[in-house]
């Protein structure tokens, strides 16, 4: 039997939270974390390909050309939204605790195992969540016009960092190097041998891999003429393809190997080089590559001080097959014993993205849309927290900066309008819990909210006592049920409990 | 961009009619006005206009003195400004024409344009790197020195104020960060429906509720659960107290209208007794349809915006922006765009300005370019905020800045 306080963390940081129904399930079945962490990591879900109950939007035209396309791209967010809302680490509730008989535990076990698959359509969370670690590291983002005027192409990235977002580092590199959305973003598309872009080449080394200071301009040039030729169908707009005349296939000095370097070793010629491979494999770079990955894992799950040693000793873990892998990086992230510690607890805010989930999650609603008006109002709302879905302000990552990134003026106020607004969505639905849950007690009331929305540590007494008054006193001045649904969830939310990772 | 401005309109609309939404009318209790010190008359402000990505200085200002146009057209090939699409302003030196507000303005003598500025004898970081270079420039030095930034450096040295250092959908950038005094924040680019602002008796409650929240969490003022607390608390003063003078929605507006319109009101209103304010405008870093990004949609923005601020100051005399971006260009460009570079221009506008052209020409002759194939800077990054500080602003520099450097001379 787990501490459950520890499920609950591994479970809102791995994901994006879960019921105490999950959590007791999840602390009853293991026996010590490592177990947890290893049979989360087993899930048959991680293992296959994804499968898509709804799949992602075929979102609009690929033109600029038209009404306010801006409107059906926030479609896919919205599919993003829901995927995380609605994912769930425990897919059935038969519990082996306590069952000795081999042959009745086998029974069961193999009961469970078809409960899971009959809802393998879940969504994992740790696949959501690690989707949206890509999402903001390797960035391509609908702020740019050539991306906007071709955004299925974002559609086909999403998809790509959900399939391979567990697993090897330098596959996923590979793919997205040559990814149409990631060759419009860093315009990799229009470097040729004779004008080599270098847009690509660099952010691979500096914010995808490496890191400042551990490469030289001219390993920049070199990667950037490595990667000429890798563009896009001018047919369709959409496809990758490899284009041989625009290829550089002369010597390049990378990291002082001189040689036909190729961005991911397809282009062909004699001895070629594969350079993204070079960057994730022990005999390359890979040491430095797996330092970048462990501290950024740490960052996004844990909190955004890892020491050195600390790094080190994850980076060592990422890369003890020869190779970065992510997997092997995230299990030792979530059984290592800071992962654990109070510092780590009280050390992140919900991001924007995490917010809006917990607030969807917290009254089971869909991302809402108004399709009369074509109004995406919480995504727009994202925008004003410091993320909106696909619209990365930059190539650097949204999510790489310290936790107080998050903590600001037009921050609290788009949360409180965004909890504002989805609980007028809510009641419009007069069946909806959020109405009962103001019928009864202020106490029970509070209680319901602050669990629903998940909030890390039982809400400070005195925060509960206020949202008590406050209930008080709305019942006071003769407000209605629905304003009292609306107003006392936007206090539960937007108060600094629910605000916490 | 890409409908925003459509989309607000259209999100106020809708907010209004889903019922969620409060009246006007400032009515919780004044403390941020206490705490903030209106300006007497004329005290100076700066503008600080980040162009983010690193705006290609030449397509703005091209160098057409004798031994410099040729070798600029020669490195850009294609991408070179034509002589023809500029405006002439000195015999050197001429505006792109997508510009005219701003060379009418640098006619009338109000925008000095410093050429060849740049970080010298940078070490310790990748200057070619937008996030590296930009943290440098934003904290005034040239080396690894500490993570504060020059405008947080300079408000140690003044009145306490939590609003002394503002920024309008910004965030709280590098240069406002890492003082020893907490007097920056991040305005929203609108209070509409922010709580604080309503006037209904529930919506009034709610805001009274979550202000006291932050009363709980003074034991431990540094955790993060007490900053969201306090956060929340002065986020509903701003909106209380500021909603009021925040200009309202203007049909066609670009964010960066908008939040220079916002700056203007605030400016106008004179309650807050900001000193320096800080926007952004993104997207310069133009790898490739350089032309189309930056003559057809950035520099036009620009230009109107830069002229509807000073359009809305009722003193414009106490007022100067500093336009200015991470770096320059590579002298030679793709095939439509130009990769990270180096020195760059720094724009300053404003009355108190004394117009003309500063710094020397960085010379686009291959010859003459550095290591990496980029153009020389010689004025430092730190004179230009030398010279804002000692000379407009109030302070001293060599607090600020670490050491002595030597003002452009572009204020009068």
């Amino acid at each position: 039997m787990l501490n459950i306080d520890d499920v609950a963390h591994l479970c809102r940081r791995a994901g994006f939270g879960a019921s105490d129904a999950e959590v007791r399930f999840l602390a009853a079945e293991h026996a010590t974390l490592a177990s947890l962490v290893d049979a989360l990591l087993a899930d048959a879900r991680l293992a296959a390909a994804p499968v898509y109950a709804t799949p992602p939007p075929d979102v609009s035209p690929p033109s600029c050309v038209g009404v306010e396309p801006y409107f059906e791209t926030q479609a896919l967010g919205r599919w993003v939204l829901d995927r995380m809302a609605q994912s769930r680490f425990v897919l059935s509730f038969v519990t082996t605790n306590g069952v000795r008989k081999k042959k009745k535990r086998k029974k069961l076990l193999k009961q469970r195992a078809a409960e899971e698959a009959a809802n393998r359509h879940q969504p994992h969370p740790l696949r959501e969540k690690m989707t949206l670690f890509w999402h903001g590291l390797l960035v391509s983002s609908l702020d740019k016009d050539l991306v906007y005027c071709h955004h299925s192409t974002l559609r086909k990235q999403n998809l790509l960092f959900r399939d391979r977002a567990l697993g090897d580092f330098g596959a996923l590199l590979s793919a997205t190097s040559i990814d149409p959305a990631m060759l419009y973003y860093l315009d990799n598309w229009i470097s040729t041998a004779s004008n080599p872009n270098e847009n690509y080449g660099r952010e691979l080394l500096e914010l995808f891999s490496l890191g400042v200071g551990n490469y030289a301009h001219d390993d920049v040039i070199a990667a950037s003429r490595a990667g000429t030729g890798y563009t896009i169908l001018p047919a369709t707009g959409v496809d990758p393809i490899f284009y041989g005349p625009a290829h550089d296939y002369g010597d390049k000095t990378f990291f002082a190997r001189t040689g036909n370097w190729d961005l991911v070793g397809n282009a062909g010629g004699q001895g070629t080089l594969d350079l993204v491979e070079h960057l994730v494999t022990a005999g390359g770079a890979g040491a430095i590559a797996a330092r970048t990955l462990a501290r950024l894992l740490w960052q996004f799950f844990a909190h955004f001080t890892p020491s050195a040693a600390l790094v080190d000793e994850l980076a060592a873990a990422a890369l003890a097959s020869g190779r970065v892998n992510v997997r092997d990086a995230l299990r030792a992230v979530f059984t290592h014993a800071e992962f654990y510690a109070s510092a780590t607890r009280t050390g992140k805010v919900r991001n924007p993205v995490e917010f809006v989930v917990g607030l969807l999650r917290a009254l089971a609603l869909p991302a809402p849309y108004d399709a009369a008006q074509r109004l995406d109002v919480v995504q727009y709302l994202m925008s004003d927290m410091g993320i909106q879905l696909f619209h990365q302000p930059n190539v650097f990552g949204w999510w790489r900066r310290p936790e107080t990134r998050w903590v600001h003026v037009p921050g609290f106020q788009a949360k409180q309008l965004t909890a504002g607004y989805l609980a007028v969505v809510a009641t419009q639905n007069a069946a909806h819990a959020l109405r009962s849950w103001v019928r009864g007690t202020p106490e029970s009331a509070l209680d319901a909210m602050f669990g629903a929305l998940g909030a890390p540590q039982a809400a400070a007494s005195q925060v509960r006592a206020r949202g008590v008054q406050l209930m008080n006193d709305l019942r006071a001045a003769g407000a209605d049920e629905t304003t009292l649904a609306i107003r006392v969830f936007q206090f539960a939310a937007a108060s600094p409990p629910a605000q916490m990772a | 961009m890409l409908n925003r401005e459509l989309t607000r309109r259209r999100f106020l609309q809708a907010l209004g009619a889903s019922g969620a939404a409060g009246a006007l009318a400032g009515l919780l209790p004044e403390q941020l006005l206490a705490l903030a010190r209106p300006l007497p008359a004329g005290e100076p402000i700066l503008v600080s206009l980040y162009l983010g990505g690193g705006l290609d200085a030449a397509h703005l200002l091209v160098p057409t003195g004798a031994n410099d146009y040729g070798h600029y057209v020669d490195q850009r090939g294609a991408l070179a400004v034509s002589l023809a699409s500029t405006l002439p302003l000195t015999a050197d030196a001429s505006l792109n024409a997508v510009m005219p507000r701003l060379h009418a303005r640098a006619q009338a003598g109000e925008v000095a344009f410093v050429r060849g500025v740049d970080l010298l004898g940078a070490n310790g970081f990748d200057p070619l790197s937008h996030f590296d270079k930009t943290d440098y420039v934003m904290s005034g030095r040239s080396s690894p020195g500490g993570p504060s930034g020059v405008w947080a450096r300079w408000a140690d040295t003044q009145p306490d104020n939590p609003l002394l250092l503002s920024t309008v959908s910004f965030g709280v950038p590098r240069m406002f960060a890492g003082g020893v005094k907490a007097q920056a924040t991040s305005l929203p680019a609108s209070l509409d429906y922010a709580l604080g602002a309503g006037s209904t008796q529930d919506e009034r409650l709610l805001a009274a509720a979550l202000s006291d929240v932050a009363g709980f969490y003074s034991a431990n003022p540094a955790a993060l659960e007490a900053r969201a607390a306090q956060t929340g608390k002065f986020a509903i003063e701003v909106a209380s107290d500021l909603s009021s003078v925040y200009p309202g929605v203007q049909p066609g507006e670009s964010s960066l209208g908008r939040n220079l319109n916002v700056i203007a009101s605030l400016v106008n209103a004179n309650l807050t007794g900001t000193r320096v304010y800080a926007t952004v405008l993104g997207g310069f870093d133009t790898h490739e349809n350089q032309r189309y990004d930056l003559e057809q949609k950035l520099l036009p923005d620009l230009d109107a915006s830069l002229e509807a601020f000073f359009g809305s100051l009722a003193d414009p005399q106490q007022v100067v922006v500093m336009v200015w971006t991470e770096f320059g260009r590579r002298p030679q460009a793709n095939v439509s765009g130009t990769d990270h570079g180096a020195a760059n221009d720094v724009i300053v506008i404003g009355p108190r300005v004394a117009g003309g052209v500063y710094g020397r020409q960085p010379s686009f002759d291959p010859l003459q370019l550095d290591v990496n194939r980029n153009l020389r800077g010689s004025t430092a990054f730190e004179s230009v905020y030398a010279e804002l500080i000692d000379a407009f602003l109030g302070g001293d520099s060599r607090t600020v800045l670490g050491g002595a450097f030597a003002p452009v001379g572009f204020l009068r």
